[in-house]
């Protein structure tokens, strides 16, 4: 049965000429689940805001064609029913969270709907037991890690009973173990409570398993839409970045379909045995260290000690991916390296110089920061005057060198628009275009994939890894296990404060139950230390297996 | 313990507190109220928060005590005179008593903000005044947040180079000039993201379910019996003529043996009531 129906769906955002969603005519069956991928800025975010019923209500604009739930447009249902049929879960846990305490939060959406006492609190009682949120019941929001925020928003949302779920790329900000958490109670309130599941990501590995149906959307258009398994076979061809990278080696290697899980992906790759050894790791490199931290231990006045005795020397010409959970303390140790947070012990210098000490102009010479939301760094009308404020900034005056960097970063068409009207991942290419402007010799990075489309992920690989050839210094905290293996020469774990792995990633990345690629866990048994793409292609008799 | 009170309770004594705060006119029983909210009344967890609030707002307070002094001819103690301008202590005095009740306003309002269950004033306040609670609350909400955007974003801008230290007070002036940018622009963001949870959330979608709310208890009682009676004691000092300053033509004594014994006994009944509250909750 067809519970929601666009037809012919076009709107425009005010104040914008050009639509964002186009001619969209789609219906959406009963109890699938819908997964909706394509670049940053095709519309995505747009079209679940639409099937949400925000778009016009919410946002205003102008809207062609119609919406239909159940046969009946959607304009027409009043807001009660609406948000009891149709729940949106948002992107960012953090903004969605209103209560003091996961109880309120939970209870929140069934008071406003005006339902009975008795039915809310078994509605906060069955979706705090689903979501295994009945020990935090009295706990405070603001104090939760990254993956039980989500489950909270989650239960926020599934406690105004909808049967309908909408969720805006509900794993991109948590790490590798919550976001498994969240993709395996999705896929249980689809089997096992029949609900309808509409999911926007961009990393489609984790949900294609469990997607009934996938859409490729781009430049506000469907540009496809089918099972998992013609999407693959489409992608081959049209959208290969897209693809996960498992069902994308098996592609390049085997003339049948593509796999949809690691299980199916493991089946079809008969490699030789024995089990191949590990490549042998690149030399580190010899030069002096950029950046070095002895004993470093750092407390927030609340007496949390986010950081405890790190010891580590950072190297020219070298990415270290900073990898660990959600609270692990990673963002804490940049804003210590970047002289943002004075350590409560031990020493730290950066060229020599503890940063805290250096002012903000000679800091912003040998020290670039991307932080995890790139609005912080992005304050001037333009994207072109972004660029040309750390230029500025740094004694240099040269309208060729903008032009070079918005080329360098794709962003040369979006040069004269507001940083802050494009799209997130647009938003983001942009603040590093900034950050990167002055080539500083030592760049900090704070989740510089998030809203990263895959063929902008890999552009980015290529741009950091140059990067580190000036030479630089580089430091990336990711959550995007695919991208640390790709792009760093060196993989740290950070625990509880705790440095409690540095080494290859090839060697970190190999054999985690959480902390791996796909690409590990298809060879596993096979081969050691294949972490990336490139690395399996490399593997002695991959083109003959 | 802290934000642990019933919301009526906390309202209540934030009012009568409130009151005291805009009914003294002596200076010098603000400064004393001012530093009684600082330090025995403001939950410990909060006190942070409260001084970051009046350290904001001293600029102001200090800015009322200079334009009083530029735009009033009154008093009769001449600091200086400048082409023909009486510069007056009487003006300079109560611009600055002027600005210390804005300043207690703010102070009023951050202990409200610690003493009170946000969650639990929305539920109460939200099916009479949907409207009104919702900003009220939201307030609540957006305040910490803007604080710490603060924070992330001048680091941040810092390191693209920003001459947020820049010498001078023009300097610095236009200095944070792209900082409030930044930070205008990133509350509006907050603001909507907020708004579009809300509405997933279904506020306003129908006539809120009345919740259960928290019972009240002794320490309610103790806590709004605390701020009820210092209230009464103004009202009599009040009708005594206690708590009243004249500023012109010359500045009356700050310190009056009979004044004094209303303001300790009006700050002793608050400091008692919020002191014994906290230990009924033990």
């Amino acid at each position: 049965m067809k519970l929601l129906e666009c037809v012919g769906l076009t709107y425009c955002y005010p104040g914008c000429g050009r639509p964002a969603l186009e001619r969209i005519d789609l219906s959406i069956e009963e109890g699938s689940f819908v997964l909706i991928t394509g670049p940053s800025g095709a519309g995505k975010t747009t079209l679940a805001h639409a099937l949400a019923g925000l778009v016009p209500a919410f946002f205003g604009g102008r809207i062609g064609g119609q919406i239909l739930y159940r046969g009946r447009p959607l304009e027409e249902l009043d807001r009660r029913t609406l948000h009891g049929e149709i729940g949106l879960v948002l992107q960012d846990p953090e903004q969605a969270l209103l209560m003091e305490t996961v109880e309120r939060e939970l209870a929140s959406g069934p008071e406003n709907l005006g339902l009975t006492r008795q039915t809310i609190m078994r509605r906060v009682m069955e979706s705090a037991s689903f979501l295994g949120l009945t020990g935090l019941l009295r706990a405070r929001t603001d104090e939760l890690s990254g993956g039980a925020k989500q489950r909270v928003a989650l239960g926020a949302s599934m406690a105004m009973g909808p049967r309908t779920m909408i969720l805006d790329e509900p794993v991109s900000q948590l790490d590798p173990v919550a976001a498994a958490e969240v993709t395996e109670l999705l896929a249980r309130l689809h089997h096992d409570l029949g609900y309808t599941i509409v999911g926007i990501e961009q990393r489609i590995e984790e949900f294609l398993p469990f997607a009934t149906r996938v859409l490729f959307m781009e430049e506000g258009r469907i540009r496809f839409d089918g099972p998992p398994r013609h999407f693959l076979r489409w992608a081959r061809v049209s959208a290969p970045a897209f693809m996960p990278p498992a069902a994308r080696l098996l592609c390049a290697i085997h003339p049948g379909d593509a796999p949809l899980t690691i299980q199916e992906g493991r089946s079809l790759l008969r490699y030789p045995s024995p089990p191949v050894p590990p490549p042998a790791a690149p030399p580190p490199p010899s030069a002096d260290p950029s950046v070095t931290l002895q004993e470093v231990s750092f407390s927030y006045p609340n007496g949390t000690e986010a950081v405890r005795r790190v010891n580590l020397a950072l190297r020219p010409g070298e990415v270290t991916a900073l990898l660990g959970p959600n609270g692990a303390g990673k963002s804490t140790l940049l804003k210590i390296i970047c002289g943002m947070l004075q350590p409560s012990r031990g020493q730290i210098a950066v060229l020599g110089d503890p940063p805290a000490a250096c002012p903000n102009n000679r800091r912003a010479a040998i020290l670039g920061y991307l932080p995890q939301d790139p609005r912080d760094v992005l304050f001037n009308d333009t994207v072109a005057g972004e660029v040309t404020y750390t230029l500025r900034a740094l004694g240099r005056n040269d309208a060729s060198a903008v032009a070079t960097i918005l080329a360098e970063w794709e962003l040369s068409c979006m040069a004269t628009r507001n940083p802050r009207e494009l799209s997130a991942g647009e938003r983001q290419r942009a603040a590093l275009a900034a950050v990167t402007a002055g080539a500083p010799p030592v760049l900090i990075l704070d989740e510089p994939t998030r809203a990263c489309d895959p063929p902008h992920r890999e552009a980015l690989v290529a741009r950091l890894r140059a990067y580190a050839q000036r030479p630089a210094t580089l430091l990336v905290v990711t959550q995007d296990m695919e991208f640390a293996a790709a792009a760093a020469d060196r993989a740290l774990v950070l625990f509880n404060g705790e440095l409690i792995a540095d080494g290859p990633p090839g060697e970190i990345l190999d054999d985690g139950l959480f902390y791996t690629t796909e690409m590990s866990r298809l060879f596993r048994g096979f081969a050691r230390g294949v972490v990336t793409f490139d690395a399996a292609l490399r593997l002695p008799g991959i083109r003959e297996s | 313990m802290t934000r642990s009170f019933h919301p009526v309770a906390a309202l209540l004594t934030a009012a009568m507190i409130f009151s005291l705060a805009m009914s003294w006119t002596n200076p010098l029983w603000s400064v004393a109220l001012l530093a009684c909210i600082a330090l025995p009344l403001c939950p410990p967890d909060s006190r942070g928060a409260l001084r970051g609030g009046i350290r904001s707002i001293a600029p102001l307070a200090l800015l009322c005590g200079i334009a009083n002094m530029l735009f009033s001819r009154e008093g009769h103690t001449v600091l200086v005179s400048v082409a023909g301008h009486p510069f007056t202590l009487e003006a300079m005095i109560y611009g600055l008593g002027a600005g210390l009740r804005i300043a207690l306003a703010v102070a009023v309002w951050y202990l409200l903000a610690g003493l009170i269950d946000r969650d639990d004033a929305l539920r109460l306040f939200s099916r009479c005044a949907p409207t009104s609670s919702m900003v009220a609350s939201l307030a609540t909400l957006l305040i910490p947040r803007m604080r710490r955007d603060l924070v992330r974003i001048r680091m941040a801008m810092g390191l693209r180079g920003a001459p947020l230290d820049a010498p001078g007070f023009a300097g610095r002036i236009r200095a944070q000039r792209p900082l409030m940018h930044a930070m205008l622009l990133s509350s509006l963001e907050g603001a909507w993201d907020i708004a579009i949870a809300l509405h997933c959330r279904g506020f306003g979608a129908a006539a809120r379910t009345f919740p259960v709310m928290r019972p009240w208890t002794r320490r309610d009682s103790i806590l709004s019996a605390g701020a009820v009676a210092a209230a009464a004691i103004a009202f009599i000092a009040r009708h005594a003529g206690a708590g009243v300053y004249r500023f012109y033509p010359v500045l009356d004594p700050f310190i009056r043996r009979a004044d004094l014994l209303f303001l300790a006994a009006a700050l002793a009944a608050l400091v008692a009531g919020f002191s014994l509250a906290r230990r009924a909750d033990r």
